[in-house]
């Protein structure tokens, strides 16, 4: 069930006494144990060289022409009388994009050169449907029947153990495709409340992990996977506990109501905190532009600029291991539609920021909007995002095999990472 | 055995068949249904009486709506609430929400309860959401309506209620400008899906038929139809052909419906979501295929369909595999221990506080942000917060340690056996076959042993000597079993 773990899941072969073993560690953070093989180990995470990757969702289908804009197109500002950004209010402007003006907040990022675009990238095929599109997205791997999901894949190629830790969806506890598989994750909501039962009562506790070990154990299905990995993650509840009470540092300041805001809040508490994160999934929802894009984007924009802002300052020194990039299922049409909004599209642009990242310029293979050049009036994809992330992946974690994350993908790199 | 169930030492469960029958179509088996079904002979013909279900009393549920005023404001009246800032769109959702979890708990109609949900799920809008909330309990009403009759009526009621045109801005669509938001989910979600193989001139077309209804959003959310605003000319979806030459477009949308209803790859997809809900995650190609063939010739009709599925091995053969998700968790521990919704309640009213558990657990019922609806498989509710969450409430619900107000519950004594004195295992077979259904595990009559630490052959003289903390860590833990979890 579990290539990396034979028995199929870490927690469920720990003995009683390694039980009790487990328990007096916990009180540190960062550190759990687990038992392959026989032996009991003990493994330190989130020591300072491991690397992170966030991933952030776009729901919803993110209107890359507004984020980055192609100033210079005729066909732009053609097929959008009313919601066209001008040349003239866009930022970080080259001979061909500009950021959106509501980017503003990420500016010293641009400068610094830690933030950078890539444009026409997407599915290598279109597909309107918001879920068909995010499934496929999200399991980047069309030509196998199991439905793995690419970061499972990707936690599934790291060295060392495996642990519930490592793929992290925050702000909903259902498990996106993405991290759907063999490889242990962990969905949740909230951060607090990740403990047995009557935890202020550990003989209690005892007794009941130890039933729920064996009553579950045999079970092959994801229920029995699901509890033996609850049993991992309550050991770390204290320490998960502890980090998230802390507020943001260096005076970071995340969007307010924002949601996925509130999940960077908790995920980079977690990275600082080196609990053993190596893959966090966010969503930022609200994309769904079909009506008043003018004000809509700019709205959506505003809050995914200044959570990235507020995660990065939030990070401190930990940001030189924490690497962002932005996915959405689809762009939308080039023409606007009856709504002042834009209906599902194609192509569409990704946001790169963090470690690795050559930053404050535009990457890609610009196919240009004229109507040859157009895929059924959207933006044409001239890089498959699974190249780009195989790019991403490559530059900071190389002990992952792309060939099981994204089997059958030819890499052609933008060359956006160091 | 006369009177209720538990005053027998050893409750008799009902037969398997019977037993996996009322866990898939009920909101949680409890002693009501289990003497529904011996009363009738067999879960069968519980079923049949079931399908019948305006001839069930049931003015425990019935009453459930007038806990909640708002839900009786027109959406004029919801708008000007909240413009007056006495009320918001949230309040709305609150209200509908709890609502519907009171029903799942209280109603004696729970095939109608369940399919009710099964339908909304599948042609799903969100509660609490700006363009629709002023709508949303009226269509709620729609589904419930035509819940047991064919998906045809179904989708004939969804597609063109103001609640959907607001959700998927259909009231944005006109000839002037198509918004192609309601008609490409019509034929994604609703109906044919992406197999089926259109094309994005279906999309347009089905769009250009969807013109002329309007909704006045954030404006008193009068719903009207305007054939100035309808497309009129030619359309084709899919092999469906129209001139749509009336300015009133209605009559061909209709036509555009029911031709999408019962097209095969509806049947099919419909067929698939029915299987995913009450057979399993991935269900056998077999029975889909059967649920599609009666659904196909009984044009759309849900009871036909129903019953092909209810007759097929596959069905039976997947007992126990279904996790229940976190809304259908919390109810069904909610019906399993009596716990009794009163009233609306204030914050810690008790149907209020359910949502709350739900979140927790990982769904927050009508939240879902998505027009494709809560997944129907059980895998991407196995994240590991869940289960410690519910491990938790399975003990919070018992020892009713939120302090719901609003809420009644049986008195101990009324839910132990009669005859004294008992031995602990005793009384743990006993909760496990009221609970469950079936004999206590071995494994967690040890772990209430030593939760507890008294031996299993401890003795209680009588009912009043059971501690409530002694009941708490036996439902809990039986509760948390695998079999506690599953459906």
């Amino acid at each position: 069930m579990n290539e990396t773990e034979p028995c199929g899941c870490p927690d469920y072969s720990m003995t009683r006494r390694s039980l009790l073993r487990a328990a007096g560690l916990a009180s540190m953070a960062g550190v759990v144990t687990s038992m392959t093989g026989g032996a009991l180990t003990s493994t330190v995470f989130g020591s300072t060289n491991a690397n992170v990757l966030v991933v952030l969702s776009l729901r919803g289908g993110a209107d890359g022409l507004s984020m980055v804009v192609p100033h210079a197109e005729p066909a732009y500002h053609a097929a959008r009388p009313s919601t066209a950004i001008k040349a003239t209010q866009v930022l970080h402007r080259d001979d061909t994009f500009g950021l959106h003006p509501a980017f503003a907040p990420l500016s010293p990022w641009w400068e610094r050169g830690e933030l950078a675009a890539a444009h026409a990238v997407g599915l290598p095929a279109p597909n309107r449907s918001h879920f068909e599109a995010m499934e496929i997205v999200e399991d980047a791997d069309p030509g196998s029947p199991e439905r793995i999901g690419w970061i499972n894949r990707m936690i599934a190629g790291l060295a060392g153990q495996a642990d519930v830790m490592r793929g992290l969806q925050l702000g909903n506890t259902t498990m996106p495709t993405s991290l759907l598989g063999p490889a242990p994750a962990l969905a949740t909501g909230r951060l607090d409340d990740l403990t047995m039962p009557m935890h202020e009562n550990p003989r209690i506790t005892g007794v009941l992990e130890d039933t729920w070990r064996r009553q579950y154990g045999g079970r092959k299905d994801v229920l029995g996977r699901a509890a033996g990995e609850a049993l991992a993650l309550s050991k770390r509840s204290a320490a998960i506990s502890s980090a998230i009470e802390r507020k943001p540092a260096n005076g970071a300041a995340y969007a307010r109501y924002s949601e996925a805001g509130a999940a960077l809040a908790h995920g980079a508490a977690l990275i600082k905190a080196a609990v053993g994160v190596r893959a966090l999934a966010v969503d930022a929802g609200g994309w769904d532009h079909h009506a008043g894009l003018r004000w809509n984007v700019e709205d959506t924009i505003g809050k995914l600029a200044t959570d990235l802002a507020a995660f990065f300052t939030d990070l401190g020194s930990h940001a030189s291991r924490v690497t962002v990039i932005t996915l959405s299922e689809f762009g939308r049409r080039l023409q606007e539609n009856g709504s002042a909004g834009v209906d599902h599209g194609y192509g569409n642009c990704v946001l790169l920021m963090g470690a690795g990242v050559r930053g404050g310029q535009y990457y890609g293979r610009w196919p240009g909007l004229g109507r040859a050049q157009q895929v059924d009036g959207d933006l044409a994809v001239t890089t498959d995002y699974r190249s780009l992330l195989g790019e991403v992946l490559a530059a900071r974690f190389p002990e992952i095999d792309l060939s099981r994350v994204f089997p059958g993908v030819t890499r052609e790199p933008l060359g956006v990472m160091r | 055995m006369s009177g209720r169930l538990s005053a027998a030492v050893k409750p008799k469960p009902l037969s398997a068949r019977n037993h996996h029958d009322v866990s898939r179509f009920t909101f949680g088996v409890d002693a009501a249904v289990i003497k529904d079904v011996r009363t009738r002979g067999s879960s069968n013909a519980w079923f049949d009486a079931q399908l019948r279900h305006t001839a069930i009393k049931d003015s425990a549920a019935g009453a459930v709506a007038s806990w909640f005023p708002r839900l009786s404001h027109s959406p004029g009246q919801a708008w000007a609430e909240v413009t007056a800032g006495r009320a918001s769109g949230w309040d709305y959702g609150m209200d509908f929400t709890s609502y519907t979890l009171a029903r799942r708990i209280l109603s004696m109609r729970q095939v109608h309860e369940v399919m009710s949900d099964f339908w909304s799920n599948l042609l799903y809008i969100p509660a609490c959401e700006d363009r629709s909330f002023p709508w949303r309990y009226s269509y709620d009403q729609a589904i419930r309506k035509n819940a047991l009759t064919s998906y045809g009526a179904l989708l004939r009621e969804a597609v063109v209620h103001p609640a959907m045109s607001g959700w998927l801005t259909n009231h944005e669509n006109t000839k002037r400008g198509v918004n192609e938001n309601l008609g490409r989910e019509l034929l994604e979600l609703f109906t044919v899906g992406r197999g089926a193989g259109y094309t994005e001139a279906d999309v347009l077309n089905a769009s250009r038929l969807l013109t002329g209804f309007r909704v006045r959003i954030f404006d008193g959310y009068d719903a009207s139809y305007s054939p100035g605003d309808h497309w009129t000319g030619p359309v084709s979806v899919l092999g469906f052909r129209h001139a749509n030459s009336d300015p009133d477009g209605r009559a061909a949308l209709s036509a555009l419906l029911t031709y999408l209803s019962t097209h095969p790859a509806t049947a099919e997809r419909v067929a698939r979501r029915l299987c995913r809900r009450f057979v399993r995650d991935e269900p056998p190609g077999a029975i889909v295929k059967a649920v599609a063939t009666a659904y196909s010739r009984s044009g759309g009709d849900v009871k036909a369909s129903l019953k092909a599925l209810r007759a097929h091995p596959e069905y039976y053969a997947s007992r126990r595999s279904k996790l229940r998700t976190p809304v259908e968790d919390a109810v069904n521990v909610a019906r399993l221990l009596g716990m009794r919704p009163t009233g609306r309640g204030d914050d810690n009213g008790f149907v209020r506080q359910l949502v709350w558990m739900s979140e927790s657990m990982g769904q927050q019922p009508f939240r879902w942000p998505r027009p494709d609806g809560f997944p129907e498989t059980s895998e991407v509710y196995a994240s590991p917060a869940r289960m410690l969450r519910s491990w938790e409430l399975h003990y919070a619900l018992p020892g009713n340690w939120w302090k719901s107000t609003a809420m009644t519950r049986p008195k101990q004594a009324s839910t132990l056996p009669t005859q004294w004195p008992r031995r602990l295992d005793e009384i743990v077979e006993h909760q496990s076959r009221m609970l469950l259904g079936r004999s206590a595990d071995p494994e967690a009559v040890r772990a209430i042993s030593r939760v507890l630490e008294r031996p299993a052959s401890a003795r209680w003289r009588r009912a009043s000597e059971v501690d409530p903390w002694h009941l708490i860590v036996i439902r809990g833990t039986l509760l948390n079993t695998p079999h506690g979890m599953l459906r």
